[in-house]
């Protein structure tokens, strides 16, 4: 049984009467232990989506399903019950500057009721499956990008969740960190057999690490399958365009425009 | 006989003082920080968004801080006789004080949880925080800095205004330094109330700024 379905999303946003269409018709299937890539250029709609997929954002029309529990159907409560299974991670990690490392990595287990002794047991395992044991009393402020990252995956998988969102995960990073934050997630995959969904703009993590794909455009699929199948054989015009990009790195933005027409 | 009672004298201005800001910095975050979370939550990026509730908290907060506290002081002498007895001494100023303190309390506060990094809030959604957990949890966490060195800011605008109250009847330096210093052109001790004014001013903001610093750690 899918993991995540997605059935005819629409979402609008409404500002001082102007009414932004940022989701259009979206249907998406996502399977036990996909690595899922979303990918698209700034202003496509991903973050939308994937807000989505955990109910931070309640689309318009459509429903999401998650193991086959409409998330528009749940009290609050219930709601957030079930964000407890899905994590996500973000681009600027969103990790509290004033708490350190160790309670980071402790503040959802308190939120699950856990007591102190038994949460910093469960952190300072997550910690040193991450990497970062030593780290567990410096504060986020000390940490560089790719440590902090680390925390925050650290402290995504500390309620055991069955899907991790990532939302632009490594953009913040540098190349060799981006590959290093990767062969984590890929390792966690493979050995917690979690459902894991990537947002990024770079064709190369999702050749990296997914083996689907879905391709966002002004708020709509515009392609969607196994990465094989799209990486030879590009149906859209965008999917093109992106994997042109991945291939020609170095060259200027306009010369780039003018391989792509 | 005459140094010893001059002594006395400011010792117990001082003592007032400090009884007066502390007292109503503390009973005024009381009520203010709890209006300052509420203005936080219901504002329309708030985590509950209320526009009608906080379209009245925020009209109440603005009609109070417009009225110039020497005025308040006046207008709120039966309210102060009817909660303390009387409308004189230490106790009995300290009601104004905290009537006019709350609010802008609670603006501070208001305004330091507001700082804190909207991501951070998604992300303890995203972890399934309810809304106390966030307002317990992340809100006045993160914004803990900020809200000490409001407090600071806060409590020295108070003993201001303590000398102020000693205009009309409250205890403190501010009444010996117009009891002595106007009426009875007392010049020194005028100038000692005055000094001590400025050094309790500055120990406070000295004491408040530090505890921010240490506490604080994101550098
Ligand atoms: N809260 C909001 N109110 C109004 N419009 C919004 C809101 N959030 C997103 N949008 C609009 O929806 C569209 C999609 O935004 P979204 O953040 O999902 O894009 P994205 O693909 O994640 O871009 P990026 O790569 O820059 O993160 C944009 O046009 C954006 O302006
Ligand atoms: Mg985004």
């Amino acid at each position: 049984m899918a993991v995540i379905k997605v059935q005819q999303v629409n979402k609008t946003y409404e500002q001082k009467g102007e009414v932004v269409q940022a989701l259009t018709d979206i249907n998406l299937t996502i399977e036990k232990g996909d690595i899922y890539g979303i990918i698209g250029l700034s202003g496509a709609g991903k973050s939308t989506l994937v807000r989505c997929l955990n109910y931070l954002e309640k689309p318009t029309t459509g429903q999401v399903l998650v193991d086959g529990v409409d998330l528009g159907s749940l009290s609050k409560k219930e709601l957030r019950q079930k964000r407890k299974e899905i994590a996500m991670i973000f681009q600027h990690f969103h990790l509290l500057m004033q708490k350190n490392v160790l309670e980071n990595v402790c503040f959802p287990l308190y939120l699950s009721g856990m007591k102190k002794e038994k949460a910093r047991e469960r952190a300072r395992e997550l910690l040193d499956m991450v990497g970062l044991l030593s780290k567990a009393t410096s504060y986020p402020a000390q940490l560089s990008g790719g440590q902090k990252q680390r925390v925050a995956i650290a402290r995504a998988l500390a309620c055991n969740p069955k899907i991790l969102l990532c939302d632009e995960a490594t953009s913040a990073l540098d190349p060799q960190t981006t590959a290093s934050i990767l062969e984590l997630l890929q390792g966690i995959h493979d050995r917690l057999g979690l459902t894991v969904v990537v947002i990024t703009h770079q064709m190369s993590v999702v050749e990296t690490i997914c083996n689907k794909v879905a391709i966002v455009s002004e708020g709509r699929i515009v392609e969607d399958g196994m990465v094989d199948a799209i990486f030879s054989h590009p149906k859209s015009k965008e999917a093109r365009e992106l994997l042109q990009e991945t291939h020609t790195k170095g060259i200027s933005p306009k010369e780039e425009c003018s391989i792509g027409a | 006989m005459e140094h010893k009672l001059l002594l006395e004298l400011l010792l117990e201005g001082v003592r007032d003082t400090l009884w007066m800001t502390l007292g109503s910095t503390a009973i005024g975050y009381l009520f203010g920080l709890p209006l300052g979370i509420v203005l936080t939550v219901t504002d329309q990026n708030g985590i509950r968004p209320n526009m009608v509730l906080y379209k009245i908290l925020d009209g109440i907060i603005n009609l109070v801080r417009s009225i110039p506290f020497i005025i308040l002081l006046v207008l709120l002498i039966p309210f102060t006789r009817l909660l303390v007895g009387k409308s004189y001494g230490t106790v009995a100023t300290i009601v104004p004080l905290v009537v006019c303190s709350a609010p802008y309390i609670a603006r501070m506060v208001e305004s330091s949880l507001k700082e804190v990094d909207p991501g951070v809030i998604e992300a303890a959604k995203s972890m399934g925080a309810s809304d106390w957990d966030i307002i317990f949890r992340v809100l006045l966490v993160e914004a803990r800095t900020s809200l000490i060195v409001g407090a600071t800011i806060t409590a020295g605008t108070i003993l201001g205004y303590t000398a102020m109250a000693g205009c009309v009847g409250g205890g403190g330096l501010g009444s010996t330094a117009i009891q002595y210093g106007y009426y009875r052109w007392n010049t020194p001790i005028m100038i000692a109330t005055v000094a001590l004014i400025v050094v309790i001013f500055q120990l406070l903001q000295a004491i408040g700024m530090k505890i921010a610093k240490v506490t604080d750690h994101r550098a």
